[in-house]
């Protein structure tokens, strides 16, 4: 078996000293930082990234899984004792393990959303093991005009998924790609929406942009806009699980990896659909639905482990065919570009010490992060109750920080306030977020497969009708984007028809 | 929520056709020749202007006719209080000022005094204090602990 011959490998490099010094340090900054109120995975890995730039690319990712995995555990930790959670995919976990908490069951609930995030984490990086060569082999037979296609899609599936419309969705998917487009075009040299600024012409970092968006619009919005702070929930009663918790369990954590796993690898938008489907099974599945609201154990055990499930699917189609699939995967792929490394399917033969390392390296940080949650929980608890103006003041700092180190500019601390106001107002007329990340850094690399595919067909259009993985991936990216207003009008149609016909 | 709400919504659905009609105007500067490809670097930005500009325009309907789907806002509350956010604002402003000219520890410090006020915090001393150990500690940590190029600033200089 050449994959797991490649995995022993991976462990080889992963299981040096060193390389487990990085990732201890990865899963501790990842849960440490995951665990403040409101910063969801993908600004825990943007801010944490210039910790990784003094290490060689290897030990880099090593320390980058481990701090994507960690800002996923600690999520779950603020989610269920503040009720903040920090990404759309836990607010599941946030509504039924914060009633959990507030029942005096806080010990449970942490400890089956850190087991279930364990069993899933580990069983989807098995699935991953084994899937992401499978694909890289596909990927190799793609054409620029299949990749355009595929880009497409992950465009229509992202703005449709998330938010409250697919209207909003586009926009914001538009404003993010329209942001991709500012400076120089890679095949002519040609100048754009540059205002004659140099500092444009780098194009604008989508480190930058999403720090912004997430750190800079956060703070601008609760300063500004101050609900009921949240108070975090003492913990009381058992820390552990009993048996009849481990009953409830296990089911929902093994059926929320089923979920979790092919819907992060799809380009479905990550964690957030396979959440509130588990959420939804769990609830029909359970003994006693009505539990449900009050803190089912069920209701925390499912989503969570659909949620890093999916974490790990989303991770397949970024190693094998560069394609983000979620604002996270979207700062992973920025972070590989840093490195001057290209996901695809080429990583795996050129770079795979790296890819190899990186991957036994999710098995480990699991672990550790196993081992990390469950007994030190109550040092996290200790992050979750720093004063609220200080935490916002600790996080703006940590913010402009990453931010300049990037490329050691001003401009990009004058483009971190600008996005932070519309991130500010995106946050405040309640406009998905994730969409424009993924525009930002996946327009351009539609842009240069659509030119590529049209200089092989020389100019002609038919190249997307004509080849056939095109043909079909653009014909479903129709379907997401036509179906749902069709069938809504048809259902309302019958509706409008029903009651008609109700009263005469 | 009521009509403040609904009219923030046109005004930024507006912006959106705003933008793309700013983008269109910008496009007509970029040369369209193309290659093999027969599109230039023009194609694809004329593409998104327009699409910006046909969104905004649906958008901009449905929020003067209310008939966009409810806003689910988040914990805060409906009013925007413009004080807060112009502390947050000022420290931000400051801090890219004072970055390469005082150096990280003062900027950033200035920035945590600003960020905390504006969310409240009220002992002036104890936050002032705060800020300053944070920015030294982080300071040392990233330049001399993972070898950042942090600007130093006249005062640390030395070290």
């Amino acid at each position: 078996m050449a994959t797991l011959d490649a995995l022993l490998h991976g462990f080889s490099i992963a299981l040096t000293l060193h390389n487990l010094g990085w990732a201890l340090l990865g899963v501790t900054l990842g849960t440490a930082v995951g665990v403040l109120p409101g910063i969801g995975p993908a600004l825990t890995v943007s801010l944490l990234l210039p910790v990784t730039f003094g290490l060689e690319p290897t030990s880099a990712f090593i320390m980058f899984a481990g701090i994507y995995y960690g800002g996923m555990y600690g999520g779950s930790t603020a989610s269920i004792l503040l009720n903040t959670p920090g990404e759309s995919a836990s607010i599941i976990t946030a509504l039924e393990g914060n009633l959990m908490a507030r029942g005096g069951r806080a010990g449970p609930a942490l400890a089956t959303a850190a087991i279930g995030s364990f069993v899933a984490g580990t069983l989807a990086t098995v699935l991953l093991t084994f899937l992401a060569p499978l694909v890289a082999n596909l990927g190799l037979r793609f054409g620029p005009a299949d990749y355009f296609a595929l880009m497409v899609l992950s465009f229509t599936t992202v703005s449709a998924v998330l938010g409250r419309s697919l209207a909003w969705g586009l926009a914001s998917l538009l404003f993010g790609m329209a942001l991709g487009l500012v400076g120089i075009d890679v095949q002519t040299g040609q100048e754009r929406f540059t205002l004659g600024l140099p500092a444009l012409l780098d194009g604008i970092d989508v480190i930058v942009v999403v720090i912004g968006l997430f750190a800079v619009g956060e703070t601008l919005y609760v300063a500004s806009c101050p609900g009921d702070p949240e108070s975090v929930v003492p913990m009381r009663g058992s820390r552990w699980m009993s048996r009849r918790d481990w009953a409830r369990s296990w089911k929902p954590w093994l059926r929320g990896t089923a979920l979790g796993f092919p819907f992060g690898a799809m380009p479905a938008g990550g964690g957030e659909i396979p959440t509130f489907l588990s959420y939804a099974i769990e609830k029909r599945l359970a003994a006693k639905p009505d539990e449900f609201g009050k803190g089912a154990i069920e209701g925390v055990a499912g989503p969570e482990a659909a949620n890093n499930a999916a974490a790990a699917g989303v991770l397949v189609p970024l190693l094998t065919l560069g394609l983000p699939t979620s604002a996270t995967a979207a700062v992973m792929l920025a972070a590989f570009q840093q490195y001057g490394l290209q996901p695809g399917p080429l990583l795996f033969e050129n770079s795979g010490d790296l890819v190899w390392g990186l991957i036994a390296s999710l098995y480990i940080g699991n672990v550790m992060l196993l081992a990390l949650n469950l007994p030190l929980v109550g040092l996290w608890v200790r992050l979750l109750s720093i004063p609220r103006p200080y935490l916002y003041g600790g996080i703006l700092t940590f913010a402009t920080l990453g931010t300049y180190t990037l490329n050691n500019s001003v401009a990009d601390l004058v483009t971190l306030y600008l996005v932070g106001v519309v991130g500010f107002l995106m946050r405040r007329f309640d406009i998905p977020v994730a969409p424009a990340v993924i525009g930002l850094i996946l327009g351009p690399m539609a842009e240069q497969q659509m030119r590529r595919a049209l200089s092989i067909s020389e100019g002609h259009f038919s190249i997307f009708v004509t080849e056939p993985i095109a043909a079909t991936l653009l014909a479903v990216a129709a379907l997401v984007l036509v179906a749902p207003p069709v069938w809504r009008r048809l259902h309302s149609g019958q509706v409008a028809r029903a009651k008609s016909r109700q009263t005469p | 929520m009521g009509n403040r709400f609904l009219r923030g919504e046109v005004l930024i659905a507006a912006g959106i056709v705003a933008l793309g009609v700013a983008m269109a105007v910008a496009t007509l500067a970029i040369p369209a020749s193309g290659g093999y490809e027969r599109i230039g670097p023009a194609a694809y930005p004329w593409a998104i202007a327009l699409s910006l500009v046909i969104i905004g325009a649906i958008l901009v309907r449905e929020a003067a006719r209310g008939t966009a789907p409810a806003i689910s806002a988040g914990p805060g509350s409906d009013r925007t209080a413009l004080r807060p956010f112009g502390f947050v604002s000022l420290g931000l402003i400051l801090h890219l000022l004072l970055i390469e000219r005082a150096g990280f520890v003062i900027a950033s410090a200035t920035l945590f005094f600003c960020t905390a006020r504006a969310l409240g915090a009220r002992h002036w001393i104890v936050t002032a204090a705060i800020a300053v150990a944070l920015s030294i500690a982080v300071y040392f940590a990233f330049s001399s602990g993972l070898n950042l190029d942090l600007p130093a600033g006249p005062w640390l200089g030395g070290w």
